[in-house]
């Protein structure tokens, strides 16, 4: 579907112009009455019987007039008898009576179209001309040119050689045929539409046209066919609902009928975090509701059952009603848009870039460790070529398959963590971001990694937030965190923030788990702390050492290597509290063996990363 | 609401209602482009005839007694005719074919000469399948000519097929697959589905201001999606 998207804005690109141009002057052929056009509309239209004199003509003097004549033809022109007679050498007109030639002279022709001609305006001009040109294409020799002034510069083309009317051109027909020649992009000849320049025009508009036909189907919802709402929303009802939020006094909102809490809020610009628009599948725009309302099955599914009942629910999964209330997270009501330029980019890891974004503006509310904000991705391409990926490392980009490009087909959001604490410089954001490899054949790498890997010193980038609550409570006398990955970001924000001048200085033991030593982000900062401070304890385990021999550490899966450390702790387990942060597999066999030696859920605190 | 999300919702619920349309006159208009208009006249059908010298020996009767005998005539035309002279009289709504040797009335022509005629026309491959006269209602694809008229089909890969007027004799038209699968697109073309003929009508007028808005919605979304583009890239250089 992303390569169909892709192709139609291309295509779209090369001929939508011309698209435009076929479908307005087609809409102007259409508009324009055929019988204006094609003069019919002022022709007197009258029976032209033969005259009575006719009844004499005998076949001798007819024999006399074209004696090797193939067709001999008697009409009336200007109320006389005229044999037009087809032989050898072309064709002659005489007349019937005398047998004397009958020629076309200007008068006659001018005669010929004021008769033809219904309304009463004069004739202006006669003159002679060989045809074809512009107005006659399709006729070859001499034509008479009778102007008539009647508004709309009608013109009669009277044939030189028969005396017939052969076109009646006006002001409309000439307009019309300037469409008819955009139409046919025959720019010289107009009527051949049989050019290449067309066929080619043609057939890209054809897959133009299909690429976007097939596009339709994925870029709808079934809630946006629910009619009776969109009625309504066009109306202009509303719904009152209260919003409420830590940070806020509760307030009367008039929300859109008919839609997610979450798109209408959005709305009402009011941004709750997510990383998946509302589809459902990132779990990160909670809300609170009365917990009556029943969750669905995608919240049972993101949302732990404790949460549930604390009436947490998914924005995205509910529709607006009358007189609800509504609790907001933190930081999103009244909350503008944070921008900034990124002053600095380098590879901490094969596939983890570390950025430092300085915000123009220190954020309205200031942030807390261990919390994340979200990076507007706009619509559009990256090129691979801009993530510099060093020399070293270009191998296990390509074991994945990487192509040149890869397309955001519409703006979105994606959550990051701070990997510093906000003590340090309020307006300097740092971000640990992983770069997304393909899930599938079918699928590209991760948009918004993608961008954030693409983007130079200099560049501006568009953020909100911050938000989260990944942090300890202060009643825990000691902090466990267990991580992997990118998920170094938030646990290295709360490190430096516990052992800064307003942390608790609380001992802190770090196990980290990582593929390769290459993957190991930050490692000779942790060693110096536990250097510096002996309640730091960091321990790493290798999940994939290889043959690297100079690795003397502990290897396997993190959260096994932790659970052998647990088993074995020197200090109560229930005063401590754990921090898990990473890749969902991680997060989740963390709990799961967390939860094995008894820890208590409420001493667990998780930041899932979702992929 | 922003620039790009107003283009993409029009952009998409005006494609919606007119995106199958869309996809037929693009269509259609590949299937006319590409085949040339030659061709599907069925040029390539016919072969030139030269009618004969009028054998002046023959006529014996004047125009002027065939005028009086048809006073509504607005023409009268003297050709040869298989071998004989004829005169083809043409008034505002008939048409007939008189004898110029004996003044005697012969319409409507008979098979013979009409096969006689096909074959001489005829420059197609195949044989003639079948000479049918056509009394009443004409078929669609010679809509506009006057009944009777005599149908001509041929046995070729094509199946194609000549008009005579049946009054006259006159050859009027050929037809032929071709032509038909035109004749089909440009009735999707122009929206007319009852007498393909009839450009000013308001479906079509409906649908093309429907399509010209979607199409505008399209260059406002495309100026977005490639404009972003630059910009990222001047702030590389910058
Ligand atoms: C609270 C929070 C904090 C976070 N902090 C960080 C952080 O500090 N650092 C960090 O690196 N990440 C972090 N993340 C993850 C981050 O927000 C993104 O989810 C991650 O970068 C992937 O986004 P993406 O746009 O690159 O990938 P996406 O485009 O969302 O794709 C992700 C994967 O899904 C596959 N995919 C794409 N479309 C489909 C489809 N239709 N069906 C199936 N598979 C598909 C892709 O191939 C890819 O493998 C955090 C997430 C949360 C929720
Ligand atoms: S917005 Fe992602 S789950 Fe609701």
């Amino acid at each position: 579907m992303a390569a169909m998207r892709w192709l139609h804005k291309w295509l779209g690109l090369i001929v939508g112009i011309q698209m435009t141009i076929w479908l307005l002057s087609g809409l102007m052929m259409s508009a324009f009455n055929m019988q204006t056009v094609s003069g019919a509309d002022r022709v007197r239209g009258d029976n032209d019987l033969l005259p009575a004199s006719a009844a004499t003509l005998d076949a001798e003097t007819a024999a006399r007039s074209g004696p090797d004549a193939r067709i001999v033809r008697l009409r009336t022109i200007l109320g006389q008898s005229v044999y037009e007679i087809v032989g050898e050498n072309g064709l002659s007109l005489v007349s019937a009576e005398t047998g004397a030639p009958f020629d076309i002279t200007s008068e006659r022709a001018a005669e010929i179209a004021r008769e033809d001609f219904s309304g009463s305006a004069p004739v202006t001009r006669v003159i002679l001309r060989e045809a074809p040109f512009l107005e006659l294409r399709t006729h070859d020799g001499p034509v008479w040119r009778v102007d008539f002034d009647d508004g709309r510069e009608t013109t009669l083309y009277v044939d030189g050689e028969t005396g017939r009317i052969l076109s009646r051109r006006n002001n409309v027909w000439r307009v019309f045929d300037v469409f008819w020649m955009l139409h046919t992009m025959d720019y010289a000849g107009r009527d051949n539409f049989n050019n290449p320049l067309i066929i080619i025009a043609g057939i890209s508009a054809l897959w133009l046209a299909l690429t976007g036909f097939i596009t339709l189907f994925s870029s709808f919802r079934l809630q946006d066919f629910d009619l009776i709402s969109a009625m309504r929303r066009w109306r202009g009802r509303r719904i009152q609902c209260t919003l409420e939020a830590p940070d806020a006094s509760p307030a009367s909102q008039a929300l859109a009928p008919g839609l997610s809490y979450f798109d209408a809020l959005a709305a009402r610009d009011i941004q709750l975090p997510s990383n998946c628009g509302g589809a459902g599948t990132c779990g990160l725009c909670v809300v609170r509701v009365e917990p009556d309302r029943p969750p669905t099955a995608t919240e049972r599914r993101l949302l732990p059952d404790s949460e549930l009942r604390n009436g947490a629910r998914l924005a995205c999964q509910h529709r607006t009603r009358n007189d609800d209330r509504l609790e907001l997270p933190e930081g999103v009501l009244g909350a503008k848009p944070l921008t900034g330029r990124v002053t600095e980019t380098r590879f901490i890891a094969p596939f983890i870039k570390e950025i430092t974004v300085k915000l123009n503006d220190r954020p309205a509310r200031s942030p807390v460790s261990g919390q994340y904000v979200q990076v507007e991705i706009p619509e559009g391409a990256m090129e691979s070529a801009s993530f510099d990926i060093p020399e070293g490392w270009r191998a296990r980009w390509f074991e994945h398959g990487l192509p040149a490009r890869i397309e955001a087909p519409a703006s979105q959001r994606r959550s990051y963590s701070m990997a510093t604490a906000p003590h340090e410089d309020p307006k300097l954001l740092v971000l640990n971001v992983r770069a997304v490899p393909p899930a599938s054949d079918k699928h590209s790498w991760g948009v918004g990694s993608s961008y954030i890997f693409s983007r130079k010193p200099g560049d501006e980038i568009v953020l909100h937030g911050p938000f989260g609550r990944f942090r300890p409570t202060e009643r825990a006398s000691e902090l466990v965190l267990i991580g992997g990955g990118s998920g170094m970001a938030p646990l290295r924000s709360l490190i430096r923030h516990e052992y800064s001048q307003y942390g608790a200085g609380r001992p802190v033991t770090f196990f980290y788990g990582a593929r390769t030593g290459a993957d190991i982000l930050y490692s000779e900062e942790f060693e110096t702390l536990a250097k510096q401070r002996p309640e730091f304890r960091w321990v790493v385990a290798l999940s994939d050492p290889g043959d690297d021999e100079s690795w003397s550490g502990r290897k396997g899966l993190i959260h096994e290597t932790a659970k052998r450390d647990l088993k074995v702790w020197d200090k109560d387990l229930l005063k401590a509290e754990f921090l898990l942060c990473g890749p969902p597999a991680l997060v989740e066999a963390s709990t799961k063996m967390l939860l094995g030696l008894n820890v208590p859920s409420e001493h667990i605190h998780v930041e899932d990363f979702g992929v | 609401m922003r620039a790009v999300s107003f283009f993409r919702k029009y952009h998409k619920w005006l494609t919606l209602i007119v995106g199958v349309q869309a996809v037929l006159w693009t269509l259609s208009g590949v299937y006319m482009t590409v085949i040339p208009l030659d061709f599907i006249h069925g040029d390539h059908l016919v072969r030139p005839v030269e009618s004969q010298k009028i054998d002046w020996n023959r006529v014996s009767v004047g125009p002027g007694r065939v005028s009086q005998n048809y006073p509504s005539a607005q023409s009268i035309e003297l050709i040869m005719l298989a071998g004989g002279p004829v005169y083809r009289v043409k008034s505002a709504n008939s048409q007939t074919l008189v004898d110029a040797a004996s003044g005697g009335h012969i319409s409507p022509v008979d098979e013979d000469l009409v096969r006689m005629l096909a074959v001489e026309h005829y420059a197609g491959e195949g044989v003639i399948e079948q000479v049918t006269l056509l009394e009443g209602n004409l078929p669609q694809e010679i809509q506009a000519a006057d009944p009777p008229l005599w149908r001509v089909d041929f046995s070729g890969a094509n199946e194609p097929t000549f008009y005579f007027d049946a009054d006259t004799a006159e050859f009027l038209s050929r037809r032929h697959n071709f032509w038909r699968g035109f004749d089909f697109v440009w009735m999707l073309h122009i929206m007319d589905y009852e007498d393909r003929a009839n450009v000013n009508n308001w479906l079509l007028r409906a649908a093309a201001s429907l399509g010209l808005l979607a199409a505008f919605a399209g260059i406002g979304l495309l100026f977005f999606s490639f404009g972003r583009r630059r910009s990222s890239a001047s702030g590389e250089t910058g």
